[in-house]
């Protein structure tokens, strides 16, 4: 238990970031509807709703900007909250919500084409073309190539991927409940968690990016909630090698989970220790899989990377023209570039991290949040601000997620100011 | 979630989309040289698929100045046909030629543009050179392959 003073501490440290998230919410709205009036395409990926017709934009956005307010808010929490419930108790609600996410996707494909593999997905494997299919995994292959083929006299191409997307949409809103039900306490924040996942940008890459974009998605999500329980089994980590094990044959991105799937080998080794009965043995089997699809995957990996990725991303025949990648408007391409790169490449962190706080023979702080807690920020609309909550490990007979203002027998609301947060905090 | 929606609308409607993809290459910040081309390619590519002749004719224009391949040239043969600008089209498959000499494509866009235009010993000259070109049997397959995509590049059936 923390004490008085670590707890007013963590609170007033608590408030600062708050506000500094409320403020930097309440910037990006203010931003998204000042570009609407903005004629130049510098800050392009906020100015959709310029290309919307104004009525259908700023309908939604003032819904956006309606949740900010206590009044709109405080239902809303209350609306979260049940469906937070409803995801944890009822498969009936967790189905639904991901229905509707396959829903979206299904419905609202996309018929711009700028971004993927727009002539293959309207078209499937009839069209053949140098460099479809340079990049691929035989799997891929297969799923996106063969298998459209076959089945055109049964369903055209373009309702092959959508439906296809959709799947995966489905998946990944699965995935994202189920992360979001890992954590206990709050329903609020599963419901949070389940909706930010889904919602929060991973759908769009489900109709119109690379064809192989969604079900990697899907499988990083999957991969994802299943070691996302505190108490990690063999259990679960064997179906996360089983997921990691797909991807990795599906698509060579999948070789990025490996940072995840070691770390929670070993955390669940040390944790579980190894068991002897034939149960056991399967989960420990199918949780070793992703070395098996390494070893199957790596000679087409290793071809691709060679003949596509270097000649692509590291010489020989760059996107970008010679002498462009230091002009001035190719800079900050390059710096968002690196960014997605360091972006990727978080998973590895873990083992950095734990690598160096060996090294210095003390645990790193970020080990310790992993290993006993981890921070968590959740938006509540209820009281227009965030709220920071510390998922701690607790003692069993208790909740696990306590709010980081909790003192010894108090359960106050977190970061609250005064009377007012109780009052408003959806019961 | 709202941007994630205001984004999967965009995209959904196409021509909201395509005004966007239009934005980024013709407004500021001024994009790279190859990034221009790509997304004029991509604006040319699409216009055609979808029979958008008026678009494609502009996008070709555009896409032609970065990149100027016989493949291009001869997408903006066929969208000037289609919008009865043969004179262009001419042009742009006379550029075509000089480029690939052996394009089957071209030389018939080249005989049906002076078909269009009235020119009958343009259009005799090129089907003369189309018959002429080897191997015969792919040259022929090509040049109807072609026509059967794109009907009006030739105003009825040629004789080669």
């Amino acid at each position: 238990m923390p004490s008085a003073a670590a707890s007013t501490s963590n609170l007033q440290q608590g408030s600062e970031r708050n506000r500094a998230l409320i403020l930097t919410a309440l910037g990006l709205l203010l931003l998204r509807g000042l570009l609407c009036f903005d004629r130049t395409m510098w800050l392009w990926g906020l100015n959709t709703q310029r290309f919307l017709p104004p009525a259908l934009g700023w309908a939604l956005w003032s819904i956006w900007a309606a949740a900010c307010h206590a009044r709109i808010g405080a239902p809303l929490s209350e609306w979260l909250a049940k469906l937070g419930a409803a995801l944890r108790e009822r498969a009936v609600a967790r189905v639904g919500f991901s229905l509707v996410a396959a829903l979206l996707v299904f419905v609202l494909e996309d018929r711009t084409w700028f971004i993927g593999d727009f002539l293959i997905r309207r078209q499937g494997g009839s069209i053949t073309f140098s460099g479809s299919f340079l990049q691929a995994m035989p799997l891929e292959k297969f799923l996106f190539s063969r298998v459209p083929l076959q089945l055109s006299n049964f369903v055209p191409a373009a309702m092959f991927y959508r439906l296809i997307d959709a799947a995966s949409a489905f998946a990944l809103a699965l995935a994202a409940i189920r992360i979001g039900r890992s954590i206990e306490g709050n329903t609020v924040f599963t419901a949070l968690t389940a909706i930010t996942i889904t919602f929060g940008g991973h759908l769009l890459v489900a109709t119109g990016l690379g064809k192989p974009a969604a079900i990697s998605c899907a499988f990083v999500a999957a991969a994802a909630s299943f070691v996302a329980p505190r108490r990690m089994s063999w259990s679960s980590l064997a179906k996360c090698g089983v997921a990691v094990a797909l991807a990795i044959v599906f698509h060579r991105s999948g070789w990025l989970l490996l940072p995840c799937w070691i770390v929670a080998l070993i955390q669940t080794a040390r944790a579980q220790g190894l068991t002897r009965d034939a149960r056991g043995v399967r989960h420990l089997a199918a949780a070793l899989l992703p070395l098996a699809a390494m070893i199957a995957a790596a000679r087409e990996t290793w071809s691709i990377l060679v003949e596509y990725d270097f000649q692509h991303h590291l010489g020989g025949q760059p996107t970008i023209g010679p002498g462009e990648w230091w002009t001035l408007s190719a800079l900050p391409l390059r710096a968002t570039d690196l960014l997605n790169l360091a972006l990727l490449l978080l998973p590895s962190l873990p083992l950095l991290e734990k690598k160096t706080g060996r090294r210095r023979g003390r645990g790193g702080c970020l080990r310790s949040r992993l290993r006993g807690s981890s921070r968590c920020w959740s938006f509540v609309p209820g009281r227009a601000s965030f709220e920071t909550w510390t998922c701690s490990r607790p003692p069993e007979s208790r909740s696990r997620l306590s709010p980081v203002s909790r003192s010894a027998g108090q359960h106050r609301r977190p970061n609250s100011s005064g009377g007012r947060a109780s009052s408003r905090w959806p019961r | 979630m709202i941007p994630t929606l205001q984004l999967l609308l965009v995209y959904h409607s196409s021509g909201d989309g395509i005004e966007r993809v239009v934005a980024y290459a013709s407004g500021l910040p001024r994009r790279t040289h190859s990034e221009l081309g790509q997304t004029w390619d991509f604006l040319s590519l699409r216009a055609i698929t979808v029979r958008d002749w008026p678009s494609a004719a502009s996008a070709t224009e555009q896409a032609i100045r970065y990149e100027p391949s016989p493949r291009l040239l001869i997408m903006r043969g066929v969208a000037n046909i289609n919008v009865r600008d043969y004179a262009k089209a001419r042009d742009s498959y006379l550029q075509a030629i000089q480029k690939s000499p052996r394009s089957s494509e071209a030389w018939l866009g080249l005989a049906g543009a002076g078909a269009y235009l009235g020119d009958s010993a343009l259009r005799d000259t090129a089907l003369a050179r189309l018959s002429r070109l080897r191997p015969p049997e792919t040259a022929r397959r090509l040049a109807q392959r072609f026509q059967t995509e794109f009907p009006e590049v030739y105003p009825g059936t040629p004789s080669f």
